[in-house]
């Protein structure tokens, strides 16, 4: 995202996708050897106590960390068994579209961490939506860190993505693996 | 970025892609259609301007003729001038983290993007579309009330599970950024080390200018460890952090919702 690249304008350049998935190529990650990811602690390590008291605030005014309440269960596993168009069981059905809405699928990209594939509703001329049908997980490791995760974090926090959400937050969508998926559903509707 | 099933309600959503990143507009004030339509082609025209001025991809762009000193800064327009001079506030208040030059010429456009949406939902608001929310890959800007008529909810992705999120902030008037290594592994370059930054995995900063949020979770990604202090100390502006060890951290004030 920062190095991003140019606008298309409007949609009408699927040449220039290229040149954006072209431009971001520097950006694609070398497969990792060493764990992306250190200071996971072994498994028979002692995790903060469930429930204990927080460490405190920092100094300074710094965040203070969460305290556990309780153990969440273990993150669904999306990656790769999933069927490409099957986003049932993560999402609430919405209401059934009205006829001039289509939905164009991508491709679905692999990259080191997983797959990432999109879904475009297009209604008329426009784009309304993108919805990614897969992402993937972070690490090979995600089954692992997702239970560490999920020990650490309070459970209010860990919230299934649904519909009382408006939009998501979050630094994915600038992956070389979601252009590509995108640029896909695009020329697929076009 | 998969929001919530298509409702029957007032109000238009867009999605375009501009400076290379999907932008999603979801306008949720009950005018009439060609009016919505107007102001979605406002917002996206001026997305696209800025991206024709700024980009560092387009050789004739303003950007980058100002790069090459073919543009005296005197000549520049208003807009880059403003940009330049956000971007040099930043590098001292980041203490050289946030860096324009990191690229080893000029690329403002960790600044730009979250500046251009600022000004989008400024102009929305001046043209009496107060309830808007713009998602610019991520980053957001969002006012007023959603089209259900409560305060928007932005979940923040969460790090580990791509399907879930981590914490949900809302609020009428608000920017929230967030920078983070999860699934591209640790790209943010330290520019003092030039190696990738370690320590945090997920940095998202709310407050009220888009622009100096996304400049803050770039700058405490870069950090590394240090910078969860360092962004949980900006005037004005609250953050939730992720550890790469899985802990959780936020700003007390963080607008949970």
């Amino acid at each position: 995202m920062r190095r991003a690249v140019l606008g298309l304008a409007g949609l009408a350049a699927s040449t220039t996708l290229l040149v954006v998935v072209k431009g971001a190529a520097d950006a694609t990650p070398t497969p990792v050897s060493a764990p992306a990811v250190p200071s996971v602690p072994p498994s028979g390590s002692p995790a903060p106590p469930s429930g204990g008291p927080a460490a405190g605030a920092g100094p300074d005014g710094s965040p203070a960390p969460a305290t556990t309440t309780s153990k969440k269960p273990k993150p669904k596993k999306t990656t790769s068994t999933k069927p490409p168009d099957d986003d049932g069981d993560d999402e609430p059905a919405p209401p059934p579209p009205p006829s001039n809405r289509k939905t164009f699928t991508g491709t679905r990209e692999q990259n080191p961490y997983g797959a990432v594939q999109l879904e475009i509703t297009v209604q008329g001329t426009r784009m309304v939506d993108i919805r990614a049908i897969e992402m993937p997980d972070s690490e090979s490791r995600s089954d692992q860190l997702s239970d560490q995760v999920s020990v650490q974090l309070r459970e209010e926090a860990l919230q299934e993505q649904g519909s009382d959400l408006d939009t998501v937050s979050g630094a994915t969508e600038t992956s070389v693996s979601y252009r590509d998926s995108l640029r896909a559903a695009i020329e697929e509707w076009k | 970025m998969t929001l919530a099933g298509i409702r029957t309600r007032p109000g238009l959503r867009r999605v375009e892609i501009v400076m290379g990143t999907a932008i999603s507009l979801d306008l949720a004030d009950d005018l009439p259609m060609s009016t919505l339509e107007e102001l979605a082609d406002m917002v996206f025209g001026w997305l696209r301007e800025v991206d024709g001025r700024f980009s560092t991809y387009r050789d004739d762009s303003e950007v980058s003729r100002f790069g090459r000193g073919e543009v005296a800064l005197a000549d520049a327009s208003e807009d880059l001038r403003f940009v330049l001079a956000r971007c040099a506030d930043l590098w001292g208040e980041t203490d050289g983290y946030f860096d324009g030059y990191a690229t080893g010429r000029l690329d403002p456009s960790g600044y730009v993007k979250g500046w251009s949406v600022q000004v989008a939902s400024e102009r929305l608001l001046a043209a009496g579309a107060p309830n808007h929310c713009v998602n610019a890959g991520g980053d957001i800007r969002l006012r007023g009330l959603s089209a259900a008529g409560r305060p928007w909810r932005v979940g923040v992705r969460h790090p580990w599970n791509p399907k879930a999120t981590c914490t949900v902030v809302g609020g009428t008037d608000l920017a929230i950024a967030t920078s983070g290594v999860y699934e591209r592994g640790h790209h943010v370059i330290d520019p003092r080390k030039g190696t990738p930054a370690r320590g945090l995995r997920s940095v998202t900063v709310v407050g009220p200018d888009l622009g100096t949020a996304d400049a803050y979770s770039t700058a405490a990604i870069a950090m590394g460890a240090p910078g969860a202090r360092w962004v949980g100390r900006r005037r004005g502006y609250t953050c939730a952090v992720v550890t790469d060890d899985g802990r959780f951290l936020r700003s007390p004030a963080l607008p949970v919702a």
